[in-house]
């Protein structure tokens, strides 16, 4: 079949405007990597700042370091909610069992979950870079691309959390990148083990957290595309790696394994918030979707698909699922990680005018008639690509507008603060479901929490609190989950019979509130028994501290 | 891609057919499925003109 590039390399054109081009484009290709350094920068400043904040950040942040702790107790954090402490953990294990090891050497912070989050964010970067490069040659798109994943407000205010979604991220990207070339290895030998590494990453994404199951048919959807009887075999072996500890995990824990990590997952569906939440994802993204999209339909009628462009496509479609009760905007960080990296390939490739096109009867009626315009779209690509960049650079405006250097930019840029502590974020919290964070914690808020921690110390007894980190502080138990007591009990799962009978029994000294997760059932005990004695405002939350009424 | 789409499409719809969905009606999830499984078959419809050219 006759192929014909969809752009051709400058080669041909008069020297002097070519000369004229190519410094435009360098340019404009330092503009953007400049501003998306920049981004760089405020994250790694964010980063560092929540990593030094020893108090919860993240509603439910201090939940993750209490599986933690489990873990590195060798127990599973997976326990039957109906009693005390009426704890449980709705998350696969693998992020805890990570961070489990500094527990016995730096004991109880939020400190080393954070900076395995971060850092995830940043193996997950380089691996981007990497597949960019293994496919177009040019180090600056690749570099461009994985400075664009950093540089998402989504990315940014969730990656430095101790929270398990971006390592859940890394854990897919790396096993994408590492399958996408499998079949290029010539030794059946190094393949097979290739097939064993990429699909253990998977098993590894889908054990830091159940989202990854869309990768995983993306995945076998590639594996079937390539060879249906390889993907069938080792589907089927890893079928049965994933159900052994499936079932190992339930039989181990007594069924709480299914009941806390999947019955407990069905939540109410919320649809204005899913496509708020899209209009938001293209609003920030838009700059590097529809490139990425382009890609996926030159791939999907003049080429063959590759692993990266059904992946991208199956992280674009789970971001449905972002109307889920407890969903949000995390939900498009994969896609955000595969339209950087499938962007960066077609920005490679089409400055490297290596995007042929066979002639087959799509191509008649779409390509054809603009082949005489390749050296237009050749020019034309040399200063849209860094254009794309920087348009998007624009989009995903974030940063502090306070402080040393960020209040002097925040001037130079005319923006004012439109979130807490000062900080201004592009995506303006328009779509419910959206993290109300990104903002840096103040020394402030550090007194604010000791403060709370001392009221939690001095209380007789046990402490409710609504976030972990003021008991495991004051070195009280931590009693529930309140999100997780929320899921089970929308779903019928959970009797809060036990909890309310201490809670009408004045059995808490204290009772620390933020975002009242609680079951309506325990909120209005704690209405009914328990009254407001001080307000304590901490990273931006009013917490509020109930003492006993008196009988 | 179009047998998939088709496929899905009836299985959505097969639901409420079937009285397997808790409420009656097609809810929003539904309706999303729906669409999703409806493009699906749409651009299998439009690759039927590339014949056997491998994906």
């Amino acid at each position: 079949m006759t192929e014909l590039p969809l752009s051709r390399p400058l080669s041909a054109s008069p020297v002097r405007s070519d000369a004229l081009l190519y410094t435009a484009s360098r340019i404009l290709t330092i503009v953007a990597l400049a501003i998306l350094m920049g981004y760089g920068v405020v994250y790694i400043a964010y980063a560092a700042n929540l990593i030094a904040f020893p108090f919860d950040y993240d509603q439910g942040e201090g939940f993750e370091l209490v599986d933690t702790l489990l873990f590195s107790q060798g127990e599973l954090p997976y326990k039957d909610t109906d009693v005390y402490p009426f704890y449980s953990s709705n998350y696969p294990p693998l992020f805890h069992v990570m961070a489990a090891p500094f527990v016995p050497v730096f004991g109880t912070g939020y400190w080393y979950g954070r900076l395995l989050g971060f850092l995830g964010t940043l193996v997950t970067a380089g691996a981007i870079a990497l597949a960019v490069y293994r496919e177009g040659r040019r180090p600056t798109i690749a570099l461009l691309a994985a400075l664009a994943f950093l540089a998402s407000n989504t990315v940014y205010h969730i990656g430095p959390l101790f929270r398990q979604h971006m390592t859940m991220v890394m854990f897919e990207t790396l096993a994408v990148v590492v399958l996408a070339h499998m079949d290029a290895i010539p030794s059946l030998r190094r393949r097979r083990w290739g097939l064993f590494a990429g699909l253990s990453l998977v098993l590894a994404a889908g054990y830091t957290k159940q989202l990854a199951l869309t990768t995983a048919l993306a995945v076998f959807a590639f594996l079937f595309i390539r060879s249906p009887r390889r993907a069938i075999i080792s589907g089927v072996l890893f079928g049965l790696a994933g159900g052994a500890i499936f079932l190992w995990l339930n039989i181990a824990t007594d069924g709480q394994w299914w009941l806390q990590t999947i019955s407990a997952n069905v939540n109410e569906f919320i649809p204005s918030q899913t496509w708020g939440l899209y209009r938001l994802w293209f609003a920030l993204h838009g700059f590097l979707i529809v490139p990425a999209l382009m890609y996926a339909l030159y791939e999907l009628y003049f080429s063959r698909l590759s692993i990266y462009t059904i992946w991208t496509i199956a992280g674009i479609g789970v971001g449905v699922l972002s109307g889920k009760w407890g969903a949000g905007d995390s939900y498009f960080a994969t896609s955000i990680a595969g339209i950087c990296l499938l962007s960066g390939i077609f920005f490679a490739r089409l400055l490297n005018g290596d995007l042929a096109v066979p002639r087959n009867p799509i191509a008649r009626f779409t390509i054809d008639p603009l082949r005489r315009a390749a050296p237009i779209v050749a020019a034309g690509s040399l200063l849209l690509v860094p254009l794309c960049y920087i348009g998007y650079g624009r989009a995903v405006l974030h940063l502090p507008t306070e402080g040393a250097g960020f209040a002097v930019i925040a001037d130079l840029l005319g923006i004012e603060a439109n979130a807490r502590n000062g900080f201004y974020d592009s995506a303006g919290r328009i779509a419910g479901g959206y993290a109300d964070i990104g903002h840096f914690t103040t020394q402030a808020d550090i007194d604010a929490g000791w403060r709370i921690v001392e009221r939690v110390r001095a209380a007789p007894g046990d402490v409710l609190s609504e976030e972990a980190a003021f008991n495991l502080l004051a070195d009280k138990p931590v009693i529930g989950n309140p999100t997780q007591l929320l899921n089970l009990a929308n779903n019928g799962l959970w009797d809060p019979t036990a909890l309310v009978a201490l809670i009408e029994a004045r059995q808490f000294g204290l009772i620390v509130l933020r975002a009242q997760f609680y079951p309506p059932d325990v909120l209005q005990a704690i209405a009914a028994h328990y009254g407001q004695d001080e307000v304590i405002a901490m990273n931006g939350f009013n917490y509020l501290l109930l003492v006993p009424k008196s009988e | 891609m179009l047998l998939g789409g088709v496929g899905a499409l009836l299985a959505i719809l097969a639901i409420d057919l079937l009285d397997a969905g808790r409420q009656g009606g097609i809810g929003p999830a539904q309706q999303i499925a729906l669409g999703a499984a409806a493009l699906i078959a749409l651009v299998g419809v439009t690759l039927l003109p590339l014949g056997e050219a491998p994906a």
